[in-house]
This record gives structure tokens, sequence and C-alpha cells, in this order.
């Protein structure tokens, strides 16, 4: 009779959660939705709010725009080349100290660990940076950017935590007395088993990448090294702000109007990358970022 | 003494690997964080880029005394804390929410769909994200024509002061809730299937399973994060924020960051900003501190 | 000696393309090939990079310069700009605006080396007078040069476009004062002037997502002004406009119209396309619109309807128009091409600028791109821009800044290569110019004009300004949507009586006894 109520109680429950997944389901949907009828939507129609659930006039005037502008196209192999190099660098470096914090047997493990996080909540500012990395004669080089998107203080810390949870002190111990080194553990052993914490460590790294634009809007000086994201900055944000520079009303009248038919085209194009990307690794995911582990 | 220093010793030379593995990060760190701290001295001084770092005079406290008395200073620390503590406070439960209802959800096609959806707002930009929000929440908007549909008032969204909170709030809901989930997701999947088959056979219902094996399972998860998010709040904000104002959200929507940016770069104060970013991070750390300690009193967890 | 022969002759043929003004510059202006690195602010319309375009290339091949472009976009430009002075990696030279009042350390003074090399800038100075006063800086030098269009059209941003054929249905009069222009903005709004039976008419149509189209423009119907500095000149006195009663009177003006429904409602929210999309609406729905010229936000069957409304007077008698552009003051971007100290050789880029500013021919191939794609001399001896080769898809704007440079670079086109005995006007820009020249009477006599001040006062009025603007903005936005009491303005004259703003006047008012 019991266990009656329960599972009357948990049918209930069931179809109450089932049917708070749908709403949550369409609330994220819709606005990306959106944006994808809108962007073969004419631009009038839209700013009327005409466009809601399909697409209104349908023209690919902006994607044939987005095609033929040749910034965007080398925005994207820009991107497409430092979001790789950055996210190779920033695995590989992350995975090893990640690994060596993971260690309790390593000395001045947490005064170590106090320096890393500190510069997580503590940063000398934009100024001296920039300084900094005139120093290193490294101002209009692609390679600042592709670095300085490559360690994440947070990413260690979370493959530090996997691999404490995964890569038990025992195995070790077993393999060095069998005289395996750590080179040689880190790489046969450690490696092979963490396939999970890599895909998630290289889907955070290249998302940082793909998406960012602050390091390239300061550091780089040409126009080929732009990544997308600046490229999109440029056509989605400066063209709504008026350039006091000269008074040429028509330019930037001109300007806000192209803007606007290549806008939603724009979000498709530099989006889709990515949300093509991560379903490949979201099996990962889960098992990545075991976090029941980031305890430690 | 020495006995001890010689075991250091020694495990430094039977791992000089695991030190070596630190060397790449710990020198990115050193000179893309460490070095440039240096630089900080210029908020107690009167920095001339002619002269250089070294060459300008020493003003001592003048920009701090200078920006507390200014008549930003409250607002500016106003809108910033509140800001902060109400994206914490919201957005610290949805994703255990939604961690929770994915995990008894009955059909494993609803759950991979919502799992597949949910974590795609994660991989857009904050550029896109908040011309986004612009479209949705103009006054001929989708979102009042479907207020409208539904028969309720159209809204101000975005001339509404007081709305601009809520705006930034709930689009970061909307935007990280499902991504921030996968955590959860994790950590209740190494709940031993062994407690929920005894509560079942004790005769527990879902919901007393929910709340009393799988919640206590993921706390200590949730309180770190709740820390780091902490520490992370106050610098993160920057761009969603200077790309949301207007004229008319600017008293409550002008955060110290946003104000740094404006006087330092635009308006080449860069001693006067570098004070005020100085400030921006203390008050961060301290607020860390702050969380990091009641965590540790309360539940035991803390992040060091 | 055949090269000699051939050299001869392709300067005389040279000069006798060149208009009788000119002054010659003499090529090559070095003997071997020198090098300099110059940031230059590129618009996002260009579609080519800087080296490629053909005025680049004409002129190092003749004057044996060359330059290495550094192209930021204009989004990041200022960014870099800061950068740059503050982390003393400089370039040799910057195109486009550059704050030279507070980085005059790193800049090369430039008035002894004009005067010895620059004779096409000199003879600029003759015809305008004004400009070397304004370049000038507190220390009796200047550093920068002009650059831009200095032309008629642009001599007043924002005119007043009324619906002629609206008020010749309903038959109303050209209003004169303001309170003839409420009336017509009443009538507008209920007697259904574009006759399609709904009430969708936008009276007047301002919007803040339109640089020309802000309410700024209708505070001097009360005899005030609002501008970027909240500041206007009466005897010889800069005055704190927002403070004013005037000022007040303008606010409670304002929010009648947006209480009323007479203007756009949307005027602090909606975004630029959403604001062009209710002025391309057919039938039209705008009365009144402000805007540098109607077929901006009128959509292109409706743009005959309007003609420009003179300025109103106001319930004190006042009848003044003032422009975001300073009154008889030099037009452009005084600060638009500046030498820093890293240059070895100033003086060969102040030739290099001369050069490039010392006729019709060169200029415009930088400014609009070779002769005869979109500009042309015309029978009478002036030049005219033509659309007849702008391809579909295309713009005039995006040719001009691809073939040429567009108007930020190295150039100063003032009236000496256009006007209207230089340059012959299209139809809609000749409409502009004749709004222009009705305007012209009513701008205010007293004015502050263009020019550099001293560094640290500079620098202490951006600091206070910053925080002016901050509340004013809130400020002036609640009072045009909820309205304000007596006791809302004196408690606003209280909080302005806290932030320094007699010190920010005392600023202005002595860089206005500076630049009399």
């Amino acid at each position: 009779m019991k266990h009656k109520r329960v599972s009357h109680f948990d049918t209930v429950f069931d179809a109450v959660s089932t049917t708070l997944l749908v709403l949550c389901l369409l609330i994220v949907l819709y606005p990306m939705y959106f944006v994808l009828i809108a962007s073969v939507s004419d631009a009038t129609s839209i700013s009327t709010g005409k466009v809601i659930l399909l697409p209104k006039n349908v023209d690919f005037v902006g994607y044939s725009r987005i095609f033929q502008d040749g910034r965007i196209w080398s925005g994207y192999l820009n991107s497409i080349w430092y979001t790789v190099a950055s996210t190779v660098i920033g695995v590989v470096s992350t995975a090893m100290a990640g690994y060596s914090f993971s260690r309790k047997d390593l000395a001045f493990r947490r005064p170590l660990m106090l320096i890393y996080i500190f510069t997580m909540y503590f940063s000398g500012g934009l100024i001296p940076t920039y300084l900094v990395v005139k120093q290193l004669g490294m101002i209009g080089s692609p390679w600042i950017v592709i670095l300085m998107g490559s360690v994440s203080v947070y990413n260690i810390i979370i493959a530090r935590s996997f691999f404490q949870e995964t890569i038990p002190v025992e195995l070790y111990e077993a393999a060095s007395i069998d005289g395996c080194g750590n080179l040689r553990f880190f790489l046969r052993i450690v490696l092979p088993l963490s396939g999970a914490i890599l895909a998630v460590l290289a889907l955070y790294y290249a998302v940082a990448q793909w998406n960012g634009y602050f390091n390239a809007l300061i550091y780089l000086n040409k126009q080929q090294y732009f990544p997308l994201q600046l490229i999109l900055r440029e056509i989605l944000i400066s063209s709504s702000t008026v350039m006091s520079d000269v008074v040429d009303v028509d330019a930037v009248q001109e300007m806000q109007r192209i803007a606007a038919t290549i806008k939603y085209g724009v979000i498709v194009v530099a989006t889709i990358p990515m949300l093509i990307l991560y379903p490949f690794i979201q099996k990962y995911f889960v098992k990545g970022v075991m976090i029941g582990s980031v305890k430690g | 003494m020495s006995k001890s220093l010689n075991r250091v010793a020694r495990s430094i030379r039977r791992n000089w690997v695991l030190y070596l593995f630190l060397v790449p990060t710990l020198a990115y760190l050193i000179l893309f964080h460490y070095w440039p701290m240096y630089g900080v001295q210029i908020a107690f001084k009167n920095f001339k880029p002619a002269r250089g770092i070294e060459g300008s005079e020493w003003v001592g406290f003048k920009h701090f005394d200078k920006f507390f008395r200014s008549y930003m200073f409250s607002d500016l620390l106003k809108n910033t804390v509140i800001l902060s503590l109400y994206q914490i406070a919201i957005s610290f439960p949805f994703p255990i929410l939604l961690a929770l209802l994915l995990n008894y959800c009955v059909s494993q096609r609803l759950k991979k769909t919502t799992q597949m959806v949910t974590y795609a707002p994660h991989f857009i930009s904050t550029v896109v994200l908040v011309g986004m929000l612009m479209v949705f929440l103009a006054d001929s908007g989708v979102m009042n024509q479907i207020l409208i549909k539904f028969g309720l008032q159209p809204r101000n969204f975005l001339s509404d002061a007081s709305m601009f909170r809520h705006i930034y709030v709930w689009s970061h809901v909307w935007q990280r809730t499902g991504y921030a989930s996968v955590i959860y997701i994790a950590a209740l999947s190494g709940v031993s299937p062994e407690l929920h088959e005894a509560a079942i056979v004790d005769g527990a219902n879902k919901l007393q399973r929910m709340w009393h094996i799988d919640l206590p399972a993921i706390m200590p998860t949730a309180i770190i994060l709740l820390i780091m998010n902490t520490g992370n709040m106050l610098s993160l904000g920057f761009e969603k924020v200077y790309l949301m104002q207007n004229d008319l959200n600017l008293s409550v929507s002008e955060i110290i960051s946003t104000y740094v940016y404006k006087i330092g770069l635009l308006n080449a104060q860069f001693s006067y900003s570098t004070a005020i970013g100085l400030f921006n991070n203390a008050v961060n750390l301290v607020i860390l501190l702050l969380v990091n300690k009641l965590s540790d009193k309360l539940t035991g967890t803390s992040l060091m | 000696m055949r090269k000699l022969v051939s050299l001869l002759l392709v300067c005389l043929m040279v000069c006798t393309m060149l208009p009788a003004l000119a002054v010659e510059v003499e090529v090559p202006l070095v003997t071997e090939p020198t090098t300099f690195r110059i940031m230059v602010s590129k618009e996002n319309m260009s579609q080519n990079n800087w080296p490629d375009k053909q005025c680049v290339q004409y002129t190092e091949e003749q004057t044996g310069i060359h330059i290495e472009w550094e192209e930021i976009p204009s989004s990041a430009w200022n960014d870099k700009v800061a950068l740059a002075f503050a982390s003393g990696d400089l370039p040799d030279a910057f195109v486009g605006t550059v704050d030279v009042v507070s980085n005059m350390d790193q800049l090369t003074a430039l008035d002894p080396l004009v005067d010895e090399y620059a004779p096409n800038v000199l003879e600029m100075f003759e015809t305008l007078p004004n400009m070397r006063g304004a370049l000038t800086l507190s220390d009796g030098h200047f550093y920068s040069l002009p650059t831009g269009d200095a032309d008629v059209k642009n001599q007043i941003n924002t005119i007043a476009w009324i619906n002629q054929v609206w008020l010749d249905k309903l038959g109303l009069a050209m209003p004169t004062t303001v309170d003839e222009f409420y009336d017509v903005l009443v009538a507008f709004r209920d007697q259904d002037p574009n006759g399609n039976g709904e009430k969708d008419e936008i009276p007047l149509m301002v919007s803040a997502s339109s640089n020309a189209a802000k309410i700024n423009n209708l505070f001097c119907y009360f005899g005030t002004m609002e501008n970027d500095y909240h500041v206007r000149v009466q005897d010889g006195k800069v005055i704190f406009t927002p403070s004013e009663q005037q000022y007040y009177d303008a606010l409670q003006f304002i929010h009648k119209l947006f209480a009323e429904g007479l203007m756009n409602t949307e005027y602090y929210t909606e975004d630029f396309q959403q604001y062009q999309a209710k002025g391309a609406a057919d039938p039209c729905r705008i009365g009144v619109c402000l805007e540098w010229y109607t077929d901006l936000i009128i959509g292109g069957a409706h743009v005959p309807d309007f003609t420009y409304m003179s300025p109103l007077t106001g319930p004190n008698g006042d009848m003044i128009w003032c422009s975001d552009i300073r009154p008889n003051s030099p037009v452009g971007n005084l600060s638009g091409f500046t030498i820093t100290t890293a240059c070895k050789q100033p003086e060969l880029l102040v030739k290099w600028y001369d050069y490039i500013n010392s006729n019709l021919d060169i200029l415009n191939m930088w400014n609009y791109g070779p002769e005869g794609v979109i500009w042309r001399y015309t029978d009478d001896g002036r030049w005219e821009l033509f659309n007849d080769n702008v391809p579909e898809g295309s713009s005039s704007s995006q040719i001009r800044r691809t073939l040429g440079t567009g108007p930020a670079a190295p150039l100063y086109a003032y009236s000496r290569f256009r006007g209207p005995q230089a340059e012959k006007y299209a139809d809609r820009i000749a409409a502009k110019v004749e709004a222009n020249t009705a305007y012209s009477p009513y701008l205010p006599e007293e004015y502050l004009s263009n020019g550099f001040g001293n560094a640290d006062e500079e620098a202490e009025r951006n600091l206070l300004l910053t925080d002016i603007d901050h509340y004013l903005d809130q400020f002036r936005a609640n009072a045009v949507v909820q309205g304000i009491t007596e006791e809302d303005w004196q408690k606003h004259l209280d909080v302005l009586s806290t932030m320094s703003v007699d010190e920010y006047i005392q600023y202005w008012q002595n860089y206005y006894d500076a630049h009399k």
C-alpha cells in the first residue's frame, strides 16, 4: 500500500519534471532559433517585430554579403589557427601542471598552488601588461594572442582534481617500484586514462580563444591577423557608435545600413563552428568534469 | 630540522620531472601576471608615459583619495556589489536544479536533447549575446510581441533602469545554466546506486531521495564553485555590462570596471584608473576571503 | 640625357594640370628611399588595404617616401592610440584623432617645420585665419595638422526638416514660434495627415540612435544649448547650461512632447535600424525630423515632401540655432595628422603632407580615388561627384574609401578644393547647402572655438566632465520620460553644486579667454 503511494507520487513527480525540462528546453532554444530565422528575413520585418515564429520575406542578401567580405574570411582562418594552436599549447601545459599538483608528494605544493591561484584574483592591469609584452618584443605578433589564451589556472585546478580522483597513489607507487620514472608514468599510464579531461580542457581553451577578442584588440596591429570576433565586433558594435572623427554622415549611415543586413548572418556564421564542435566532445563532459573532485 | 630538509631535497631530486612539468605554466604566470604587477606602482605615481614608470613622480595615495571623495564612488561601489551578489545568488541554484531534474529524467531522449540544447548558449560570445538581448527586449521586440499575445502589458525593458540588473542576471542564467550543470551531473553520477536502492526499499519517494541523498552529495562541489565564482565575479562582467549600458540605466549599470575603462583608456588617466583598478582588486580579494571563510565555518569546505 | 628629357616632359605635363593656385612641390622629396611607420585609422567600409591604394602608390613613386601603414580599425582606434602613448611604443606619425594636449610630450612641434617646408599649409593658414590659432597649444606651438572635409555642407550638422506636404494638406502655415510648432505637431498627430486612417504618425522624429537626431537641438528654441560640454558663452562669460532656467523650460517642453505622444516615444531605446525602419515606412509617418539631410531617415519616395524649417522664436524671444559643430571655427579634424618624437626626420613627413595637399588632382585621388570613377571635372572648370559608375550592391561611400582613402587621411579639403567655386554640388547636397545658408545667421555670435587648451586643465576638465555626463544623462532622460517638478529641479541644482561645476566652468572660461 505504502509502496503504491510512493509510486503515485513519483508519477506526478515525473510529469512535473518532464514539463519543467521541456519548458527549459524551449526557453533556451527559442532565442537561437530566432537568430537563425532573422538571418534570412529582411531587416525591416525584423525591426518592426513581424518575425516571430517563421522567417519573413526570405532572402540571402546578408549571407551573400558576408561571403563576399574578405575580412570575414581572413578572420575565420585566423580564428581557426589561433584556436587550434592555443588549444594544443593549453592542453599540454595544463595537463602537465595539473598532474604535478595532483601528486601529494610534490614538495612546496601548497605555496606553489598559492602562487598560481593568486593570479586569478589580482592582476597588474592593462597598461603594465602591455609594457611587458612590448619589452618581450611581441606586440603585433599573432603568437601573443595564442599564448595569452593558453594558460588558465582554473583549468589547472580542474585537471588537478581529475588526476587526484582517477589516478590512485598506489598506481604510481607500484609503477615506480617497477622502475618507471615520472615521465614515463605520465606518458604511458596517466595520459591514456585521461582522454575525458583532455577533451574537456581542449573544449574550454577552444571556446575561450574562439570567442575572445580583447587580446587581439590590444596586441595586434594588422588587420590581416585579426580573429573573427574582432571583425564581428567591428561590424556589430562599431557600426552603432558614430565616429566623431570625420563628419561624414552619409558614410556612417551607410555603414549602419550594411550592418543591419548582415548582423544576424554574422552571428550565425561566427557561432556555428563551436556549435558543431561541442556535441562531439559532449560525451566526455560528464566523465571529464568529475568534480566530486574539486575538493582537494 | 636538517633531516626534514634532507627529505625535501630528496623528494625534489626524485620528482624533478614534476617540477619540469610546472615550468611552462609558471613561466607564463611570471611573465604575464607577476611581472606586470610591478607596474601597479603607477597607481601611486603621476604616470607620464614620456617619462616611463620609473621616471614618473610619486604622489602617494592622491589618486585613491580623489576616488574615495569623488561623486561617483558610492554609486560605483554599490552598483558593483549589488550586481555581483544578485548574480551569485540567482545563478547558483539553477544548475543544481537542472542537474537534479536531468538525473531523474525518465526519457533518455529528452535528457540527451535537453543537455545538448542547454549547453549551446555557453558557446555564444558576449558580443553576440548582448546583440541578441537588444533585439529581443526592444519595445517592439519579440519579448513584447509575446507578452501582448498572452494578453500582458508590454514593458520598456531596455529603458527601465530597474530592469537592468534583472536582464543582466537572467540572461546569464539563460546562457550558463546548462553548461554549469555539467559539473553537478558528474557529481551525481558518482553517487552510489546502493544508496538509492536502500532508500527505495525504505519507501522514499524521488523528492525525498533528491533531498537526502543527491543534494548532500553535490554540496561540496557547489560550495567550491560558489567560492570560485565569487572571486571571479567582479572582473568577469566588464564586457557585458559595458555593452549593455545606455543613458537610462547608467545609474545602476556603471560599475567599477566599466568606469576604470572609461577613465583609463578613453580619458588617458592611467594612474587614476590603475588606482581604481587596484581598489577593485582589493574588493575582489576581500569578498573571496570572506566567502571562503564563511564556507569553511559552515561546511568545512574551502578553496585553500 | 633621355631620362632627363622625359622627366622634364612629365614635369611639364604635371604642371599644366595643376590649378593656378597650387604651390608647386618639387619631387622626389628624398634622394634615397626613406621609410616611415604611420598608424592610421581605417574605416571599416574600406575594402582593401592602404598599400594597395593607387593614391598611396602614386605618392610613393613621386615622393620617394615609403610608408609602412599600421591600419587600425576605427572601433579600436582610441584604445590603440592610448596604448601607444602610454607604452611609448610610438609610430612615426598618426593619421587619425589623437589627444594632442595630454600627449604633447611625445609629439613633435610642427610650427617651425611648417614655416620652413610647407608652402601649401601656409597658404591654407592664410585662407583660414582662425586655423593657426585653433591648432596652437598653450605653449605657443602646434603639434598637429588638420584633416578631413571642410565643406559648406558640413558647417551645420543638424537641420530641422518639416513635411511640407502635410502642412499643405492640413492647411497649416510654416511654424515660426515654439507655440505654433506645438500646434502643428498636435495637428500632425490628430488629423491623420498621411491619410491611411491609422494614428501611426510620429509628429516629431528624434532618436538617440542617430547623432544628428538628438533632442539636444531642441534646447536652443529656449535660448540655451545642450552640447557635449554643456556650456555656452554670453557676454564673454562661459555659462553652464544645465543649471539655467531656460534649460528647465526646454525640458518641460520636451517632456510635454514625450508625454503627449508628439515625439518618438522610443527615443532612448530604439536602435538605428528601428529608427530607420520608422522613417522608411510608406505612407510616410514622419512630420518633422532632425537630420543632416532627410534622405538619411525618410524613405526615397517621400524625400521631396520635406523642406527645412527655420529656427523658431522661443518664449523668450530668442532665435538661435546651435550646432554641435562650432560656428565659424575651423571644420574638420584638428588633430588628424600628428608626428611623434619617435620620428627621425619629421621635416620629410611635413613635406609629404604638404605634397598631398598641394593640388586638387592628388588631393582628390586620396579623398575620392582616381578621377573619372566617382568624381570628374565639369565644363566650367569645377569638379563634381557622380554616381554612374557605382555598381549594384555597392555605394559611393564604399568606393570612395576603397579606391581612395576617404577624408580620414593626411589631407585637408578646405575651400580651395571645395565650396561653390571649386565644387559643383549634386541635388541633395545642394538642398543641404541651401538649408545651411539659411540657418547660418542664427548661429550664436559668441562661441567656444575649436582648439586645444592647457594640458593639466584639460585633463581635470575631462575628469569632471565624465562625472557630470554620467549624472546629466540620467537626469535628462528622467526629465524627458517622467517629467520634473520645481522640487526636482531644485534637487538637481543641489546635486550640481556638489559636483564641482564651478571648477569645470572656470576651466572653460580660461580656455575661452585664451582663444578669443
